[in-house]
């Protein structure tokens, strides 16, 4: 740069004023430049204007702790809305809670009655909804149903349940709170392991 | 670091020129002498404006307009008396009275605040009246250099913190951190436009027409 202030100062000679550190003879060529070149007025005003922010903003940055890696972070748990014994607690409770089903109830809510006939034909079938539990009464008017039992027999032949009788006004009841999926099945009253009456049920 | 030819970190030499040469200086000093008005009147043109930033720069804003005219008195009367013995030289000239004159404040204001200080111990008298407009444009222009350090290397952060906070020389650090200049001067003007960038981008976002550092940050 020439003292005559012919060429204008070069952007590391601006900043190296700005931070102070430029000696003479420079320091002379450049303030006689300041003095009479606006341009760079403005030029060492921005160069100022970012050195000053550099410093305040690394000067405060280094009192801080370095961010940590996210890997690590993860490890630590620390992003958990909770203190992780705290969220283990919490979960564990939660496996118990589920397990046990204190929502549920022993007996069904809703229980459906369906009367049972022995007579046949289209008519004579009774139908239920299915994964209801179903109080079912039997007609056993013309047969002495004390000590009788019942049982719940699927279209294929297995015993679906097997049950004591209640019997009350020639009605003969059997409760099944589990509650029969869809399909065809035989109700047997059975008395001294006999079958005494059979009725059809169709669950659908 | 990849190496990258020197031609394209340089930043390009603004356009232009002073227009003042030597003979200009040596034709305006002898017409000062001669008692002309008019060269008076082109000597505070010319300087006027420097001469108030420089004294800004140094001392602030206050009483800079008396401090000014201190200054040209000082040249004028030198010029008239014929002190001034190479007129080609009045540039340098009016940098040392400038820097005198700052030099004689700064010394005064410390001369005062000690007799103060002695009287009423631990009281400043420094000029801090609060500004908030321009506390809240440092404190965002702070932010946007966290970000841009904080969107770079741990070493390239080391390298900035070194240069600007630590005042290590550029050829010390690319010794110990075994760089060349080139990358040095990239590593610095990348961190430069970065900071226009993020500036610019916040400008537009506030879109705030008080935000004058960042239009001139952004370059706008």
């Amino acid at each position: 740069m020439s003292a005559t202030g012919k060429a204008h100062p070069g952007d590391e000679l601006l900043e190296l004023y700005a931070l102070g550190r430029l000696d003479e003879p420079e320091l002379g060529e450049f303030e006689e430049h300041i003095l009479v070149c606006e341009l760079c007025q403005d030029r060492l005003d921005e160069a100022t204007d970012f050195v000053v922010t550099m410093q305040a903003a690394a000067s405060q940055m280094i009192h801080e702790p370095e961010p940590e890696p996210a890997w690590r972070r993860l490890l630590r748990l620390e992003w958990l809305p909770m203190p992780a014994p705290a969220l283990a607690g919490a979960f564990a409770l939660l496996v118990a809670v589920v397990a046990w089903q204190p929502w549920r109830s022993t007996e069904p809510a809703h229980w459906q009655t369906v009367q049972l006939e022995t007579m046949r034909g289209e008519a004579a079938q009774a139908t239920a909804p299915a994964g209801f539990a179903l109080d079912l009464r039997l007609d056993a008017a013309d047969i002495d149903a004390a000590g009788a039992t019942a049982q719940i027999v699927s279209a294929d032949g297995n015993v679906v349940a097997d049950a004591a009788l209640r019997v009350a006004n020639g009605k003969a009841e059997l409760r099944h709170a589990a509650g029969l999926s869809a399909g065809h099945y035989w109700v047997r009253l059975k008395k001294s392991g006999e079958t005494v009456r059979e009725y059809q049920l169709l669950v659908r | 670091m990849f190496m990258i030819p020197e031609e394209t970190v340089r930043q390009p030499e603004p356009e232009g020129e002073p227009s003042h040469n030597t003979s200009e200086w040596t034709e305006l000093v002898e017409s000062i002498r001669a008692g002309d008005q008019d060269a008076m009147s082109r000597l505070y043109a010319t300087f006027g404006r420097g001469v108030r930033y420089y004294l800004s720069r140094q001392l602030g804003a206050q009483e800079i307009e008396d401090k000014v005219h201190d200054t040209f008195l000082v040249v004028l009367g030198a010029i008239q008396r014929g002190e001034l013995r190479d007129p080609e030289r009045l540039m340098g000239y009016v940098r040392t009275v400038v820097r005198r004159l700052v030099a004689t404040h700064i010394d005064r204001l410390v001369e005062e605040r000690k007799e103060r200080t002695d009287v009423e111990s631990g009281i400043s008298l420094a000029d801090e009246r609060a500004d908030p407009e321009k506390d809240a444009e440092r404190q965002q222009k702070m932010e946007i250099m966290q970000q841009v350090l904080r969107s770079i290397s741990k070493r390239d952060r080391e390298i900035l913190t070194r240069f600007y906070l630590y005042e290590q020389t550029q050829e010390q650090i690319c010794r110990d951190m075994g760089l060349n200049d080139t990358q040095f001067r990239l590593l610095k003007s990348r961190a430069k436009a970065r900071f226009a960038e993020i500036g610019k981008r916040r400008l537009e976002k506030n879109n705030a027409p008080e935000n004058n550092f960042l239009r001139k940050s952004a370059g706008a």
